[in-house]
């Protein structure tokens, strides 16, 4: 294996996890990794050589806007099969509450949710995403106020409000 | 906003201190802050509580496998002109325009040589095909050992190569007999063998694109073990319920008599 292939390799499956994240079920998600793998291989040449990963969540972030678009603008449903498919192989305390999320965040505008994710799940800070998708600072926080202050109120809507235990 | 508008916190401040960006000092004036603005408090809360819930439902790291490597190592050997899906698609086009048929438009997909498909596909076919026939007591096969004649030539002719049953009766192991399954949207060629102990063992055989194979590769998954490789435009793949160690030796029987 080439230094390249050995590095996609080594980031690969926190890839494969930003993928699910965004994607609607399980199998969106493995065509965006895969999409991802075929475009970083196509323009290996053109990497400059410094943080692999941030590159590869770039593409695969833009893949799935495209791919969205193109889809059509209003996310579809999630059936309940789907959401178990993405469910499988991930490690998660209440099983309820995942599928809620879940549901909730198929409602979420894909930019907003790729900025929440970014965050949140990839641990990247606000500077970095904004380098990352090519956007402003100010574009980052008020996607991520935006995203979240949505979660709230549809996440309101099920009757259910999120709680924390607090130290 | 929920900041006084005298107050320097701004709602940034908010986010960042609910995602732990903050730097100490920033963190206390934030925390006086939400002491006096319940409701900038209960929004924090609530953010944070969402990340609890977002870091546990997509949190854990799916291990890499050896089919991640497979499909880098197929994109690696790849030439930067390889057609992508585009011109899949732009093949699948040109079958409606000709007029082709539903059968061969979904070989079509396929026929780019699309070695990472099979790479990928070939391990999870071979674990299932193994899972699914093995286990059947009455019909495990089409055709059995007795003729094996005709379900060589058979199987062969489906999947254009020259087939022989490999002899493994070296390990113990005979032929129980074979049938045609699908893999990677075309025929293959499934054989089955049996140790004195019942233990079953299959091989699938398809049609693979990717002539590069060099090596086996080892997947273990829900119990089954299984090699795979390609040699010279096929690929194979080996699945057993036994230890990797029997099953390479095997697999090494396999390659060496074809």
């Amino acid at each position: 294996m080439s230094r390249f292939e050995t590095d996609v390799l080594a980031v690969l499956p926190r890839l494969k996890r930003y993928a699910r994240s965004l994607a609607r079920d399980a199998s969106d998600a493995d065509d965006l990794v895969q999409d991802c793998l075929e475009k970083a291989f196509a323009r290996r040449a053109s990497w400059r050589g410094d943080n692999l990963q941030s590159w590869l969540m770039t593409i695969l972030t833009n893949l799935n806007r495209n791919r969205l678009r193109k889809a059509g603008t209003t996310p579809a449903m999630v059936d309940i099969d789907d959401a178990q498919a993405v469910e499988s192989g991930q490690a998660s305390a209440d099983p309820l509450e995942r599928d809620r999320i879940v549901a909730a965040l198929d409602r979420l505008h894909p930019d907003q949710r790729a900025v929440l994710m970014l965050v949140v799940v990839e641990g990247y800070a606000y500077g970095e995403v904004a380098e990352m998708l090519d956007i402003p600072l100010g574009t980052v926080m008020s996607r991520l106020s935006r995203a979240r202050r949505m979660l709230a109120t549809i996440l309101e809507g099920h009757n259910i409000v999120a709680f924390r235990r607090t130290p | 906003m929920n900041t006084k508008p005298d107050s320097a916190i701004t709602e940034a401040d908010l986010h960042a201190y609910a995602d732990g960006l903050l730097a100490p000092d920033r963190r206390a004036a934030v925390e006086a802050h939400l002491a006096d603005n319940p409701d900038a408090a209960a929004e924090v809360a609530n953010w944070q509580a969402q990340n609890a819930a977002l870091r546990d439902a997509f949190g854990a790291t799916p291990a890499a496998d050896a089919e991640d490597q497979a499909l880098i190592e197929a994109l690696g050997r790849q030439r930067p002109q390889r057609f992508g899906r585009l011109a899949i698609a732009a093949g699948f086009a040109l079958f409606f325009l000709a007029g082709g048929g539903a059968g061969s438009l979904i070989t079509a997909g396929l026929q780019r040589g699309d070695a990472i498909a099979v790479a990928q596909l070939l391990p999870q076919a071979s674990k299932t095909n193994y899972l699914v026939y093995a286990s059947e007591v009455r019909h495990p096969v089409e055709v059995d050992a007795s003729q094996e004649a005709h379900l060589v030539g058979w199987l062969g002719a489906r999947i254009g190569k020259t087939l022989a049953a490999p002899d493994l009766s070296a390990r113990g192991y005979a032929l129980v007999g074979g049938r045609l399954v699908p893999f990677a949207e075309k025929p293959g060629a499934m054989l089955m063998y049996e140790n004195a102990e019942g233990d079953r063992v299959t091989i699938l055989i398809g049609v693979n694109p990717d002539h590069h194979g060099t090596e086996f590769r080892f997947d273990e998954t829900d119990g089954v073990s299984t090699f795979f490789w390609a040699d010279n435009g096929f690929a194979y793949a080996m699945s057993g319920a036994v230890g990797r160690e029997a099953l390479l030796g095997l697999a090494h029987v396999v390659y060496a008599q074809n």
